[in-house]
C-alpha cells in the first residue's frame, strides 16, 4: 500500500473582518497575530523565513487569482515545506492588501504532497485561499491520503529551460501547473544544492532572486520579473538566521540600554555569520550610507561601533569617520555609551562572551600597528583605548598591554635565548612585520630612528604605558623624554627597556653645558662655566626659541610646559594637560655620567663627613630636631628610602648607598646649575652646603600651615 | 616634524561639514490617515523644486529602499499603497532612515548667523506604525504587543501624529486615543524625556485645507478643537512641546490657479482615499517642516512655504 496520511497544517493573515452585504468580507485592520491556526504556536524558521520577506509578493501586486509560493524551509529543530496562497483583500477603507494562507507540512520535500491536497478539492470548488471565517481549530490539522508523487515527464521546452542559472523564469505563454513548476524546482534544486523554492502565477516578487523557478502570471509579471531580477546585481544566498541578526541589531541600535538578548543573538551569529554577510547587513542598516554621506545620528553611530565590534577590520575606518564630523562632538558620547551597554551586557551573557571577545582583542591588536600607516588616528586611537568604560580599553589594559610588554621583552636578545618563551602578539600578522622591522634597534643600537613610530610612542606614552612609550621614543625620536626616563630608569640607574639603551632628550643649555664638561672635564673653574650657563639661558629665553623649533621637545621652561593643548609646533606633544609644570620639574632626573661617578665616589668619605657636621649637626646645634632634618634632606633629594645612618660611615658605607647619595646630591645640584655643577658629591662650606643649611633652616623653622584654607592667624 | 598633528588640526577646523541634527521619529495615526504615503512621499521626494530650500532627501537604510521603491512603483503608478500590516513583534516594524540637506539660507536682510544660514542636514530614523496600533489604544489595554509599542515609543524624541484633515468628525476619537496615548506614555517612561508632538494634517491637498495651509495651527484649532486642547494641556503640564503642521503628500496642479494632484476613490467619515492624477507633475507639500521643527525646536519659515 503505497498511500499514507500526511498532516498538513496551516495559518493566515491576522485581520478583524467583516461580512459584507454581498457575501464577502473587508478587513477592519490587521491583529497582529496569525488566525485560523492548527499549530499552536508558528515554527521559528518559518515564522524567520515569512519575516524575511521570502513568501512576500510586491506591494500592490496580489491579484483575485490566487498566486501559489512554495518553500522547503530548513534549519531550526524541523525542516518544513511551506506552500502561501496569496490572494488580495480589501478594507474598510477601500484600500488593498495582500492576504496569506500558509500551508506547512513537517519534513523536506513534501511540497507535492501539499499541492496534492490543495488540488484535490471537490470538483467545482477552487483551491482554497485565505478566508477569516473559515475557522481552524489548534491540534486539528488537515489530514490527507496522500498517494504516489506524480512524476510527468518535463516537455522539451521546460527540459531546455532547466539549463539556464536560476531564478528560471517560465515563459507567461507556456502552459503550466503548479506541479511543474514544483518538480522542476525540485529538480534545479539538487543541482544547486539549495532548498526548493519556486512562485506559480506571480505577479511580483519581493525577493525574486530567492527562487529557482518562477512561473509569471501575465505577460507584463514576465517583463517585470526579469527586470527585477536584473536590478539585483547578484545572488544573494540567504544568510542562517538573517532575520534574527537583523532584528537583533535593529534592536541594538534604536536604544541607548541594550537587551540582553540582543547581544546574546549577535554573540551566537559571530562565529557562524562569514564577515561578507556581516557586511550586506550591516549595509542593509545603513553603514554604508553613513559613511559615504557623513551620518552621525545615534543610530548609525551605534550602528558603526558594532560594525567595528564584529568586523575589527572595520575598526580603522570607524575611527577615521568618527573624527571627519567637524565641530559637533557629541558622537563620541553615543559611542561611548553604547560600548558600556555592550561592555556591561557582556558580562551576562553565558561562556563570558567569548566570541565578543575575541573580535574586540583583534580589534586591539589590529589598531595599534596600524599608527605607522594611519599616524593622524592616534587621537581617536588614544580615545578608543582609554576611555575608562571602553570595550577596547577594557580588552588593551587587561590583556594587549601585557602582551605587548611580554614580546618586546623577548626581544631582547639576551632574553631571547632562553627555551620554553613564546610570543603573544607577534604572531600576528602586522606585529611580525613589526617586530622584524625593529629588531635592527636591537643589532645596531645607532641605527637611526625613524619617524615612523613617533605616533606609537605617542599612544603609548598618552596611554601611560611608559616602559613601551620609552621603548618607541627612542627608536622613533631617537631620544625619550625626561619625563619618560625618568619613570622608567628608576631614577637613572638604569637607562635601558627590553635590551635596549635609551638616550635622554637633552634640553640645549644641558648639552652645551655637557659639551663644555666633556671638553674641560669637570674641573672647569666655576668662574667661567656659570656666566656661560647665564648667558645660555639668556639665549635661550630671549631669542632661542627659533632653534629650538627644529627639536620636537619643549624647554622645561614654565611657559612650555604649561602648554596643554599641543597647538605649538614644538610643544612635545605628549605633554598632557593634566600634570602640573611643578610636576614635572621634579619627575625630572638626569643619569650621572658614569665618570662624575667615580670621581664622586673617590670624595664620598668627605661628602659623609661634610653632610653630617657642617649641614645636620650645624642645624641640631641651632635647635632643630635631627631627625626633622633628615627627612626633610631626603625629600629634598626626593628619596626618602636614603641610608643616613649608614652615609655617615663615610668610606666604610655600603657602596649601593654611597651610589645612592651621589645620585641623588647629583641630581639635587643639576637642578641648580647656576649655584654649582652637579659633581655628585659635597666640599667643606662651598655652595651645596650653604644652600642645603639655608633650606633647611628655613623649611624647619617656618612649618607649612596645615591646611590652604586655614585664613592667617586664624588658628589663634 | 610634527607635520601630520597640524594637518590633522587644519582637518579638524574646516568648516565645510553641515551642521546636523537628528530625530528619532515615531509616525502615528488612524488607519489610512496617510502615514505611508507621507513616509513614502518624502523617501521619493519627486520633481524637486529648485527654489526649495531642501536640497536632497536620501534614504539610508534597506526599509527606505524599499520605501522608495514603494513609492515609485505603486503611487507613481497611480495605485494605491497597501494598509501597513501591523507586526506581532516591535523589531519588526519598518524603520526609515532617511538624511535630508537643507540649503543655506543665508541673506543679508537677516544677517544673523542662525541655524537656518548654514547648512543643515537633518538625520531622521521613522518607525511607521500601523494604523491599528491607535485603535488598539482606544480598545486595548494591558495587551502586551501594545506594551511593547509603548515602549518602542518612549525612546522617540518625537512623535507625529497624522491626521487626515477631512476627518474632523472623529476629533473626539482622537483625542480620546491621545489621551490615551500620553497617559501611556507617561507611565512608561520613567526618565520623563521631554518630546516634541507634531499634530499634522494630511491630504491637505483638499480645497477647504489648502486654502489655511499656512495657518496650521488655526486649522487644526478649528478642525480638531478636542484633540488640540488634550495636546495643549499636555504641553502645559511639561509633557514637552507641540506644534502644527499641513501637508499633502501629492500636492497640487497649477500655482496661481490650484487643482488637487489627486483622484479621489472614497469620501466619508473615514476620511478621504485617493490616488495621485498627474504623477508626471507630482511635487508634495510641507512634508519636511515638521521633521524640521521635531529635529530643532525650530518653525523654518522656508520650510513651512514650500
Amino acid at each position: 500500500m503505497n498511500s499514507a496520511t500526511v498532516k498538513i497544517h496551516e495559518f493566515s493573515t491576522g485581520i478583524q473582518a467583516e461580512r459584507t452585504s454581498d457575501g464577502g468580507w473587508v478587513s477592519r485592520g490587521f491583529t497582529g497575530q496569525y488566525i485560523n491556526k492548527t499549530l499552536d504556536s508558528i515554527p521559528a524558521n518559518v515564522e524567520s523565513a515569512i519575516s524575511n520577506r521570502e513568501f512576500a509578493v510586491s506591494e500592490g501586486a496580489s491579484r483575485d487569482n490566487p498566486a501559489i509560493i512554495g518553500r522547503e524551509v530548513r534549519g531550526g529543530d524541523q525542516d518544513w515545506s511551506v506552500i502561501a496562497v496569496v490572494t488580495k483583500g480589501g478594507d474598510d477603507r477601500g484600500r488593498s492588501a495582500s492576504m496569506y494562507r500558509y500551508f506547512l507540512c513537517e519534513g523536506a520535500g513534501n511540497l507535492w504532497k501539499i499541492l496534492a491536497w490543495i488540488y484535490s478539492q471537490p470538483q467545482g470548488e477552487k483551491i482554497p485561499v485565505f478566508n477569516p471565517f473559515e475557522t481552524k481549530v489548534v491540534g486539528q490539522p488537515n489530514e490527507y491520503q496522500v498517494g504516489n508523487p506524480l512524476v510527468v515527464p518535463l516537455k522539451n521546452e521546460l527540459q531546455y529551460l532547466l539549463k539556464n542559472e536560476a531564478p528560471i523564469v517560465i515563459p507567461s505563454v507556456q502552459p503550466c501547473t503548479a506541479f511543474i513548476v514544483n518538480q522542476m524546482a525540485t529538480e534545479k534544486a539538487i543541482e544547486n544544492g539549495q532548498p526548493v523554492a519556486w512562485a506559480f502565477q506571480a505577479e511580483a516578487l519581493e525577493q525574486p532572486r530567492s527562487f529557482l523557478v518562477i512561473q509569471p502570471a501575465s505577460e507584463k509579471a514576465e517583463q517585470l520579473l526579469h527586470r527585477a531580477i536584473a536590478s539585483t546585481p547578484q545572488y544573494t544566498a540567504p544568510i542562517t538566521g538573517e532575520y534574527e541578526i537583523k532584528s537583533a541589531i535593529k534592536g541594538l541600535i534604536s536604544r541607548e540600554n541594550v537587551k540582553l538578548e540582543q547581544v546574546q543573538a549577535i554573540e551566537t551569529a559571530l562565529n557562524q555569520v562569514q564577515d561578507s554577510d556581516w557586511e550586506v547587513i550591516f549595509n542593509a542598516q545603513g553603514a554604508a550610507q553613513a559613511r559615504s554621506q557623513g551620518i552621525y545620528s545615534p543610530q548609525m553611530v551605534r550602528l558603526l561601533t558594532l560594525r567595528a565590534i564584529v568586523l575589527p577590520e572595520t575598526l580603522p575606518e570607524f575611527l577615521s569617520w568618527m573624527q571627519k564630523r567637524g565641530k559637533q562632538e557629541d558622537h563620541y558620547q553615543v559611542s561611548e555609551t553604547f560600548q558600556s551597554e555592550i561592555k556591561s551586557s557582556i558580562s551576562g551573557i553565558a561562556g563570558n562572551a567569548q566570541n565578543f571577545t575575541l573580535k574586540i582583542t583583534q580589534g586591539v591588536k589590529l589598531i595599534i600597528p596600524r599608527l605607522i600607516e594611519q599616524p593622524e588616528l592616534l587621537e581617536n586611537v588614544v580615545w578608543l583605548l582609554s576611555f575608562p568604560s571602553g570595550l577596547w580599553k577594557h580588552i588593551y589594559s587587561q590583556q594587549v598591554v601585557l602582551d605587548i610588554d611580554h614580546d618586546l621583552s623577548l626581544m631582547n636578545p639576551k632574553v631571547r635565548q632562553l627555551p620554553n618563551l613564546h610570543s603573544k602578539i607577534i604572531h600576528h600578522e602586522k606585529w611580525e612585520k613589526l617586530a622584524n622591522d625593529v629588531k635592527v634597534y636591537w643589532q645596531d643600537r645607532y641605527y637611526p630612528h625613524q619617524t615612523q613610530y613617533q605616533a606609537l610612542a605617542e599612544l603609548f606614552d598618552k596611554l601611560e604605558s611608559p616602559k613601551i612609550a620609552a621603548f618607541f621614543y627612542q627608536i622613533g625620536y631617537g631620544e625619550v623624554p625626561k619625563r619618560i626616563f625618568a619613570e622608567v630608569s628608576n631614577g637613572g640607574r638604569n637607562s635601558n627597556v627590553y635590551g635596549l639603551t635609551l638616550k635622554k632628550q637633552v634640553s640645549f643649555p644641558e648639552s652645551l653645558l655637557f659639551l663644555l664638561m666633556e671638553l674641560g672635564g669637570i674641573f672647569v673653574p666655576l668662574v667661567i662655566v656659570v656666566p656661560l650657563i647665564l648667558l645660555t639661558f639668556m639665549v635661550g629665553l630671549l631669542g632661542g626659541k627659533a632653534l629650538f623649533e627644529k627639536t620636537p621637545y619643549s624647554l622645561e621652561t614654565n611657559q612650555s610646559t604649561t602648554t596643554s593643548d599641543n597647538s605649538k609646533g614644538d610643544s612635545f606633544p605628549a605633554q598632557t594637560a593634566t600634570q602640573s609644570p611643578k610636576d614635572r620639574t621634579t619627575n625630572i632626573v638626569d643619569p650621572i655620567p658614569q665618570y662624575i661617578e667615580e670621581e664622586a665616589l673617590k670624595k664620598f668619605a668627605e661628602t659623609s663627613r661634610v653632610m653630617n657636621k657642617e649641614v645636620v649637626n650645624e642645624l641640631v646645634q641651632e635647635g632643630l630636631d635631627k631627625q626633622q632634618i633628615i627627612s626633610e634632606l631626603k625629600l629634598l633629594f626626593q628619596d626618602i628610602n636614603l641610608d643616613y645612618t649608614d652615609a655617615i660611615k663615610g668610606g666604610k658605607a655600603k657602596e649601593t648607598t654611597k651610589k645612592e647619595w651621589i645620585n641623588a646630591i647629583y641630581q639635587y645640584q643639576s637642578k641648580n646649575p647656576e649655584k654649582t655643577l652637579p659633581a655628585g658629591y659635597m666640599l667643606s662650606e662651598k655652595s651645596t652646603v650653604q644652600e642645603l643649611r639655608k633650606y633647611l633652616k628655613k623649611k624647619l623653622s617656618n612649618p607649612p600651615p596645615q591646611n590652604f584654607n586655614t585664613p592667617p592667624g586664624g588658628r589663634g | 616634524m610634527f607635520d601630520w598633528l597640524n594637518q590633522k588640526k587644519k582637518q579638524s577646523s574646516s568648516n565645510s561639514e553641515p551642521l546636523d541634527r537628528s530625530a528619532e521619529v515615531r509616525v502615528i495615526g488612524d488607519r489610512a490617515s496617510g502615514k505611508t504615503a507621507y513616509m513614502a512621499s518624502l523617501a521619493y521626494w519627486p520633481n524637486a523644486n529648485a527654489s526649495s530650500p531642501v536640497q536632497t532627501v536620501t534614504p539610508i537604510n534597506d526599509d527606505a529602499n524599499e520605501l522608495v521603491a514603494n513609492a515609485r512603483s505603486i503611487l507613481e503608478q497611480g495605485l494605491e499603497l497597501e494598509s501597513t500590516k501591523l507586526n506581532g513583534s516591535i523589531e519588526r516594524v519598518q524603520d526609515y532612515t532617511l538624511s535630508i540637506v537643507l540649503k543655506g539660507e543665508f541673506t543679508w536682510k537677516t544677517p544673523k548667523v542662525t541655524l537656518q544660514s548654514q547648512l543643515v542636514k537633518l538625520n531622521i530614523s521613522c518607525k511607521d506604525y500601523s494604523g491599528e496600533f491607535f485603535s488598539d489604544l482606544l480598545h486595548k489595554t494591558g495587551d502586551s504587543q501594545l506594551v511593547d509599542y509603548l515602549e518602542d515609543c518612549v525612546r522617540a524624541t518625537g512623535i507625529m501624529f497624522l491626521a487626515d484633515g477631512m476627518t474632523n468628525r472623529k476629533d473626539s476619537e482622537y483625542a480620546n486615543g491621545m489621551d490615551k496615548f500620553l497617559m501611556a506614555l507617561d507611565r512608561t517612561d520613567i526618565s520623563s524625556n521631554q518630546r516634541r508632538i507634531a499634530f499634522v494634517m494630511t491630504k491637505c491637498e483638499q480645497s477647504e485645507l489648502w486654502v489655511n495651509r499656512h495657518n496650521p495651527r488655526e486649522l487644526a484649532q478649528a478642525r480638531f478643537p478636542q484633540t488640540c486642547r488634550k495636546l495643549q494641556g499636555w504641553e502645559q503640564m511639561g509633557g514637552g512641546q507641540v506644534d502644527y503642521f499641513t501637508t499633502s503628500a501629492f500636492g497640487m496642479l497649477g500655482s496661481k490657479y490650484p487643482e488637487q494632484n489627486s483622484k479621489m476613490l472614497k469620501r466619508d467619515r473615514d476620511g478621504t482615499t485617493s490616488v495621485i492624477k498627474d504623477p508626471k507633475r507630482w511635487r508634495p507639500f510641507g512634508l519636511v517642516a515638521p521633521i524640521y521643527w521635531l529635529c530643532t525646536g525650530e518653525r523654518h519659515k522656508e520650510l513651512d512655504k514650500d
